[in-house]
């Protein structure tokens, strides 16, 4: 039982350790923006996907949005991917289609398996051009963004390109507030030092883009799983493409608003991530494939985040037990635990990579709600592991994964 | 002392050590002093002629002062809308006395120029200058900002700080030294030991340029060029007048050997190395350096994660399909020709034919 808590207290370290390399590099190191500058090229054609279920409320922004980006028209197609929506969505995508001619082809969807991955599976068979950028409907593309977002794939290796997400709502109550500080660590910091440190950008599946032959060469979208973005970074890894993080292209996005939909949203990303590293962790780590060294471990560590949540949590209670046993040498190893826990689990940042984020950011006062990051922290804790309990849990009945869509908070036009 | 009452106020006390910390924090949850999404919207998008377009809007209403003077000769001086000071000279015999302060020759007007324009050397323009008709600096000049209707020349060593713009040919003459953004409507010339940042025109001549025989090629963007590649983990090499239909990956250096040509992108994780002649029908990128030695014709962007070096002769882009050229650092030669944009984020220079 000690060893095993030495084990636990051992992998939390080195979770620890790397949030603290991130950041230091965040701070101090080269950073890599290598296709930032391309302004100028010979854009190629392109769609832009938007995932659509239910959205009446956010569609008709994004698409007007997109009707005013500076990507040449005559080389960019829209394409609403409108998901079985019971809602208006579908006729204001069908207003939009006749208010631009040409420039918005609809793709509504009204039967087939439920899922953002089985809805952009059976879009893609309808796209022809190398390059096809995604985003789900709440997001709000700037002017620059589409071009941003292509030109990483004048890149041979660059198989997806993954933006930055920003939290519009984040004024609204406390939870979005510590959204937007997760979201800006994760971003900002994480994201980023992965992209300097030729680690694993995660494809995160909105403001995002993926090369047509490289989905082809590794089997297309998977429908089965219940984060398509995290089974397409290690899919194209494993097959020898990079994801590149483009820390400058921001687009906006709505957060949740309410701690129900916000646990809901991340048990979902729990059980899908969880999903994707017992499929490719061990095959990432160990198998015959093109990812490099430094691949493969932060890779692993990536597939990891989820599963420290019920690992902590059982090292807490181990710590208790052999506490009470009168076990003496514990005393350090449950300090070091409580300390790097916080550090370790779930998919945000620890503190000190939000801080430096925030500081990066050019903002300040934010900071000070630091603190109560604790308490979304504790939410995630039992979230995530009540989401890995519940996975085993289906495993043995067979019950199948079914997808929730996130709740929308914003007004209709 | 009563013993719960002992307890009561130790609780008390730990909850007061506890929340105390905490009152910047409930504070700004109550407040909300810093709640703003954060502000990512381009509306500019990194438009190289931003700062160009606005002074020429702010410049609109100088125009009928600016048709007086053009015919008259005057001087006039006044203030702007926004608060700025403007002088308008009709003729550049006046410009000496009119910046003459104290040892030096400064001026910290916005200046607007009539007509054509000859300005003398070693003044210093602390606010921005606009030229209706043909500009022409003198050495050793410093500007904040210039923008030109016309052609602008600008005289040795010379430096311009924020931004220029020529809606025709912006000539930089030697030891030049060009902050910030640079761009012309036709035409910007590069000379010898000039120093450079951003640069953007249709066609950009560093020095004299050679006259490269490499053949323009403009049939598609470089990212619909072959789905098929090449991925080698580790160096690689195409040999000389090779000819290569796909796309190269290398995680290792990366030399195309004199005369080669890809109809394809190639890519190095460590540098890469162009000999004499090379072509490359796609984009060219490396995740360190990059040489590019003499005569080479490059279709589609060119990207250099640390420093680059471009040799005469080579051609980067061509004037169907402009392209981006950009790294930290680059050092051009003279002789080379590049359509479209020239970003170096550091440092760019202009260096003499070897």
């Amino acid at each position: 039982m000690v060893y095993l808590l030495y084990s636990i207290v051992g992998v939390i370290c080195v979770y620890t350790a790397r949030h603290y390399w991130f950041t230091l590099n965040r701070l101090f190191g080269f950073q890599r923006h290598p296709y930032i500058d391309i302004d100028t090229a010979d854009w190629p054609p392109v769609t832009v996907l938007v995932a659509a279920h239910n959205e009446e409320k956010v569609i008709a922004n994004i698409l007007s949005a997109l009707m005013t980006v500076n990507y040449p028209q005559e080389k960019m197609l829209v394409m609403p991917v409108n998901d079985r929506s019971t809602d208006n969505t579908r006729e204001i995508i069908d207003e939009f289609v006749e208010a631009f001619p040409g420039r918005i082809r609809p793709f509504h969807r009204g039967s087939g398996k439920s899922g953002k991955a089985a809805a952009l599976k059976d879009a893609m068979e309808l796209v022809t051009t190398e390059v096809s950028l995604i985003f789900d409907a709440d997001y709000i593309p700037g002017a620059g963004l589409i071009k941003q977002l292509v030109a990483p794939f004048f890149d041979p290796e660059i198989g997806g390109v993954m933006g930055r997400v920003v939290p519009l709502n984040c004024g609204s109550n406390l939870l979005t507030r510590l959204l937007d500080l997760e979201r800006s660590g994760g971003y900002q910091v994480d994201q980023q030092a992965r992209m300097n440190l030729r680690l694993v950008p995660q494809h995160g599946g909105t403001v995002a883009g993926v090369r047509l032959s490289a989905l082809s060469e590794i089997g297309g979208w998977d429908d089965s799983t219940l984060t398509e973005d995290t089974d397409l970074t290690y899919r194209l890894l494993l097959h020898g493409w990079k994801t590149a993080y483009q820390n400058r292209s921001e687009c906006y996005e709505e957060v949740p608003e309410t701690w129900a939909v916000r646990i809901k949203q991340i048990m979902r990303w729990a059980k899908g991530h969880n999903q994707a590293m017992m499929t490719y962790s061990w095959r990432l780590l160990f198998g015959k494939h093109l990812a490099t060294f430094r691949e493969r471990i932060d890779g692993t560590l990536l597939l990891g985040v989820y599963v420290m949540a019920p690992i902590t949590m059982l090292g807490w209670m181990l710590a208790l037990i052999l506490f009470y046993r009168g076990i003496e040498p514990l005393n350090g190893i449950v300090a070091l635990l409580s300390i790097t826990a916080y550090a370790a689990v779930g998919n945000f940042a620890a503190f000190f990579e939000i801080a430096a984020a925030v500081r990066l950011d050019g903002n300040r006062n934010r900071l000070a709600i630091l603190p109560f990051l604790a308490l979304g922290f504790m939410v995630s804790l039992f979230s995530v592991s009540r989401a890995a309990v519940s996975q085993v849990y289906d495993y043995f009945t067979k019950a199948e994964f079914h997808w929730d869509k996130t709740e929308r908070f914003r007004t209709a036009p | 002392m009563n013993a719960y009452l002992a307890v009561a106020g130790l609780i008390v006390l730990a909850g007061v050590m506890l929340t105390v910390p905490l009152i910047p924090a409930f504070n700004e949850v109550h407040r909300k002093t810093d709640a703003q999404p954060l502000n990512v919207i381009q509306r500019h998008a990194g438009e190289i002629r931003h700062f160009a377009q606005s002074f020429f809007e702010v410049m609109k209403e100088l125009k009928p002062l600016l048709d007086r003077c053009h015919r008259s000769g005057a001087v006039v001086r006044g203030v702007l809308s926004g608060g700025s000071e403007y002088l308008v000279i009709g003729n550049s015999k006046d410009i000496p006395d009119l910046v003459k302060q104290a040892d030096a020759f400064t001026c910290s007007s916005v200046v607007a120029f009539a007509g054509d324009f000859v300005c003398p050397g070693s003044i210093k323009f602390h606010q921005e200058i606009y030229a209706r008709r043909r500009f022409t600096g003198g050495k050793s000049n410093q500007y904040r900002a210039v923008l030109g209707d016309g052609d602008v020349s600008l005289g040795p060593a010379s430096t311009i700080l924020r931004w220029a713009h020529s809606d025709k040919v912006l000539t930089a003459a030697q030891h030049c030294n060009l902050y910030g953004r640079i761009s012309a409507g036709e035409l910007i010339r590069l000379e010898h030991g000039c120093s450079f940042l951003r640069v953007n025109a249709p066609r950009i001549e560093v020095g004299t340029p050679a006259i490269n025989a490499g053949p323009q090629i403009s049939n598609g963007s470089a990212i619909d060029r072959h789905s098929r590649r090449i991925l080698h983990d580790g160096d690689f090499e195409v040999r000389a007048g090779e000819v290569v239909h796909s796309n190269i990956v290398t995680r290792g250096t990366l030399i195309v050997r004199a005369g080669a040509r890809v109809a394809g992108n190639i890519k190095s994780n460590k540098g890469m190395l162009l000999e004499p002649g090379v072509i490359v029908e796609g984009s060219v990128i490396s995740a360190e350096q990059m040489v590019i030695d003499q005569n080479c014709a490059l279709h589609g962007p060119v990207i250099a994660e640390r420093k680059m070096t471009i040799r005469t002769g080579t051609n980067c882009g061509d004037a169907i399909v402009p392209t981006t050229v950009s790294s930290p650092e680059i050092e051009v030669q003279e002789g080379v020709l590049i359509f479209g944009t020239l970003w170096a984020r550091v440092s760019g220079r202009v260096v003499g034919r070897q």
